[in-house]
């Protein structure tokens, strides 16, 4: 018996070795693409003159979608926000996802909000809708607001939205993410710019916690100072403009976030809107999208681009942050099982071929195979089974392989964004890289574990609950660092995976 | 500092005769990966810094470079902008130039794109000006040879500088670049030929067999409203184009230069394959306000797909002539929900006739329809 244990054992040991070895050489791979696609990027743009968008009859008009649920003491400042960005035709339709607190009120007294017989068709199957409001202030003629039930979820409050969006194209965002003044015009490009239809396009989303915001506005960029949020910009940017960009170049990616995206509309219609039942609504939605194009034959594209366009708030602390990464499993898990269809199936090409396989074996499955692959480690080392110097060397190869691969998503971000000023702060974000295998990334294991078993056991979820930035819009005008409140039970809905 | 050299020396050539060269083969490559590893991050680390570093020096001197070009440049700009100026004048601007370490590329550079931004903002005399200075200086030599360059973007560069500057002869060499898989390219030698080209500026739409994506549309317009002195050729000749997006430029091209001729060859697009091309043509007439055509229009829409319908219907209410207003509202009754509301839409646009006739309706209309004539009625909404 022991004989047969021990010969299992080592087996999983040549599995793991072989896994680990082509997770390490993926990376490699894709770290070479993003080099590329990102270098194009910026060539590109450098020929861009964006006035060029703004002053267009032509340039696409583009309706933003921001969900809100409880957001009441930052809502008006963001709406302001949202309203002053720079795009010549855009609507702002806020959904009032059913808020228990003043979010509704403080918006129809600032922007004085009056019901109107809008005349709602569902496009998509809803939750039922309380009202419609528009300004009685032709300043505030791109604002929308639409009251609707509660329905728990995200996705039914994009859908209400996408019913009564009026343009082609729509932006889904967070209302309580800081969205650069620029955003709409960087993120139509790509759609505008490529020979292929362009489905959706995607941008970097990057950590507001610590940066100075002003009623809305991102005044003065500073690198988080607590470590955890410090550590979880580290693996935005590796998974943002790494994985992402190599993603976009081999048109693959299957995600493009919640916290900042553009759509095609015609095409989020035709696929029945997001799915309510989905933890992952948004990258439920990319799959679906781009199932619909591969059905119909169409050759698309869906873009990654290399900029900071979206800021927003991380969870600050231990509890909230596992919250969050439970439900992006279970979300991701959620929607690879969904389409099992398209595993390994041609007919849905590097989607098919490419995509599924990665995320199934490096995203889905790889916490579990390193958590068991950690118990196989400790059993071969107590009973002598293994060459404990040996393990040690491979160690710290994987630990010297992982600081390497990270530090050149910093390295990119240098050459692309730049947003840390000083040398310090870029350098502080690159010593936080050592210690992410240690006190990071085993939280992220175990939280996929509890993900993975929640799904598996069918427990009911809840919200994770968001510590929400200190901005009070009722303020005097003064820059004020972003403090993330641990104590405020907002049950905010947040973008999903960064994976 | 001598004994810690011996030390380590010693160590690594004991380490690699006894120990390392009798490692298993995997631990051998994990232990060049570690120092691979290491010494990457460790360069990315003086990648950092000395990039910061760098980036410091060069702005610094960036900026004192430009400083001294726009303080040459822009008192002459300045005076010659109400005052006449001779020819010692532009050779006094150019020996100023010439005064600034010129052979460094970086600094002819900044000229050229200092030289390029007075250049687009500035017309008349001021213009000619600085197009005599970039000549005189020879600039257009250091374009020259950017175009030659492997790199395509050193290219693109090089033809946005010598078409700004209208450099006649070289636009020839432009239209190779027309179809080039790199679309950035395609559209500088697009842009290049049209603002260069001083005999048949369009003539580059003939051999365009690449879309002629949405963006570059954008920019060939833009030169259109900046540049005034291009030759506006007839735009039907491209009508009969294989290349859809072609017609559909050339289309947009017909409405904003008002090209009311082409009409008659416009309205044999209606019978065109391509859909997005019969959307444009139904749009132009509206654009237009071709009243003539409303008919025709109402004629056609019946076969026609729902969003040259839609198209149709927006036409109608921007002509809005009253002559289809029964059309229009017998489309209130259509079971398609878009076809409804944009006749709605569409009857509001004739004005208070319009809003009469929605007014009479509302009493007798289902409740779904009733919601989308109030939709349309309500200023807030329609604003």
């Amino acid at each position: 018996m022991e004989n047969l244990i021990n010969s299992v054992i080592l087996h999983y040991n040549h599995f793991i070795f072989i896994f680990a070895a082509s997770i390490m050489l993926w990376y490699l791979v894709i770290s070479l693409i993003s080099i590329r696609e990102i270098m194009l990027y910026k060539r590109k743009n450098s020929f861009i003159d964006f006035k060029k968008l703004l002053n267009s009859p032509y340039t696409p008009p583009i309706s933003i979608i921001a969900p809100a649920f409880n957001e009441g003491k930052t809502i008006i400042s963001n709406v302001h926000s949202l309203l002053s960005l720079q795009y010549p035709v855009f609507e702002v339709i806020i959904v009032n996802d059913g808020s228990s607190d003043s979010t509704l009120l403080k918006l129809i007294k600032e922007f004085k909000l009056q019901l109107v017989d809008f005349a709602y068709h569902t496009h998509i199957k809803t939750g039922p809708i309380r009202g419609i409001y528009k300004s009685a202030n032709p300043a505030y003629g791109k604002l929308i607001v639409l009251d609707k039930e509660n329905r728990k979820n995200k996705a039914d409050a994009l859908n209400t939205g996408i019913n009564i969006a009026s343009h082609p194209y729509y932006v889904c965002c967070d209302v309580d993410c800081i969205i650069d003044n620029k955003a709409l015009l960087k993120l139509i490009k790509p759609i505008i710019d490529e020979e292929k239809q362009v489905i959706a396009s995607g941008a970097v989303i990057r950590i507001a916690n610590g940066c100075e915001v002003d009623q809305g506005f991102l005044v003065n960029v500073k690198a988080p100072k607590n470590f955890l949020t410090r550590i979880q910009e580290v693996e935005y940017l590796r998974s943002f403009l790494l994985g992402r960009m190599a993603w976009s170049r081999i048109n693959g990616l299957i995600i493009v976030s919640g916290g900042i995206g553009i759509f095609e509309k015609k095409i989020a219609v035709a696929v029945g809107g997001y799915d309510t039942n989905s933890f992952g609504e948004d990258m439920e939605m990319t799959v679906r999208m781009r199932k619909h194009m591969n059905n119909l034959g169409i050759k698309y594209m869906v873009k990654y681009i290399p900029e900071s366009l979206c800021w927003t708030e991380v969870p600050p602390n231990l509890s909230i942050f596992i919250k969050q990464r439970v439900r992006w499993t279970k979300g991701l898990v959620q929607t690879l099982l969904d389409h099992k269809k398209m595993w390994f199936n041609s007919k849905y090409g590097r989607m098919g071929c490419l995509s599924f396989p990665y995320w199934i074996l490096y995203e889905w499955l790889a916490p579990i195979i390193e958590f068991f692959g950690i118990l196989t480690y400790i059993y071969l080392i107590a009973n002598s089974l293994i060459d404990f110097e040996f393990s040690i060397v491979l160690l710290v190869f994987v630990f010297s392989y992982a600081v390497m691969i990270t530090t050149i998503s910093i390295i990119w971000e240098e050459y692309t964004n730049q947003v840390y000023k000083t040398k310090k702060e870029i350098f502080q974000l690159m010593l936080t890289i050592f210690l992410e295998p240690f006190f990071y990334h085993p939280i992220i294991i175990l939280a996929a574990l509890k993900g993975n078993l929640d799904l598996l056991f069918n427990r009911q979820h809840k919200w994770g609950d968001m510590g929400r930035m200190e901005i009070d819009a009722e303020l005097p005008a003064q820059a004020q660092t972003v403090k993330s409140n641990p104590k405020t039970n907002l049950g905010a809905q947040k973008m999903s995976p960064a994976a | 500092m001598e004994k810690l050299y011996f030390f380590l020396s010693g160590f690594l050539t004991d380490f690699y005769e006894n120990r390392f060269q009798a490692y298993p083969q995997i631990v051998k490559i994990a232990y060049a990966g570690i120092f691979i590893s290491f010494t990457v991050t460790s360069l990315c680390y003086l990648l950092v810094y000395f990039r910061r570093v760098n980036q410091a020096y060069i702005g610094s001197k960036t900026d004192k470079w430009k400083a001294e070009i726009e303080n040459i440049l822009t008192g002459s700009v300045i005076q010659f902008n109400s005052e006449d100026y001779q020819q010692e004048d532009i050779t006094e601007i150019a020996e100023n130039l010439r005064k600034l370490p010129m052979h460094k590329y970086i600094v002819r550079q900044i000229v050229v794109n200092e030289l390029m931004f007075l250049h687009k903002n500035f017309s008349g005399k001021v213009n000619i000006l600085i197009s005599s200075v970039y000549l005189l200086i020879g600039l257009d030599k250091h374009s020259r040879r950017k175009l030659k360059s492997w790199r395509w973007y050193i290219k693109a560069e090089a033809i946005e500088e010598l078409s700004e500057f209208g450099i006649h002869e070289i636009a020839p060499h432009f239209l190779k670049y027309v179809n080039s898989k790199n679309i950035t390219l395609s559209m500088q030698a697009q842009s290049g030929y049209l603002q260069a080209s001083k005999t048949d500026p369009f003539i580059f739409l003939d051999y365009a067999n690449q879309n002629l994506i949405l963006w570059h549309q954008i920019n060939l317009m833009e030169i259109l409203n900046r540049k005034k002195d291009i030759e506006i050729p007839a735009f039907s000749k491209w009508f009969t184009s294989k290349n859809n997006s072609v017609v559909i430029f050339c289309i947009r091209l017909m409405v904003k230069f008002n090209q009311t001729d082409c009409v008659k060859d416009l309205i044999k697009l209606a019978h065109h394959e391509n859909e997005e091309v019969r959307k444009e043509m139904i749009a132009a007439f509206g654009d237009m306000s071709l009243v003539d055509y409303e008919l025709h229009l109402t004629i056609h829409f019946r076969n026609e797909t729902l969003p040259c319908k839609i198209e149709i219907i927006k036409t109608i209410g921007k002509i809005a002539s009253n002559d289809e207003l029964n059309f229009l509202k017998n489309l209130l009754l259509d079971p398609e929900f878009q076809i409804r509301f944009e006749a709605a839409k569409a009857i509001r646009k004739h004005g208070e006739k319009g809003e009469m006739i929605l007014f009479d309706l509302l009493e007798n209309l289902s409740v779904e329809n009733r919601d989308v004539v109030l939709h349309v009625l309500d200023s807030k909404l329609s604003a």
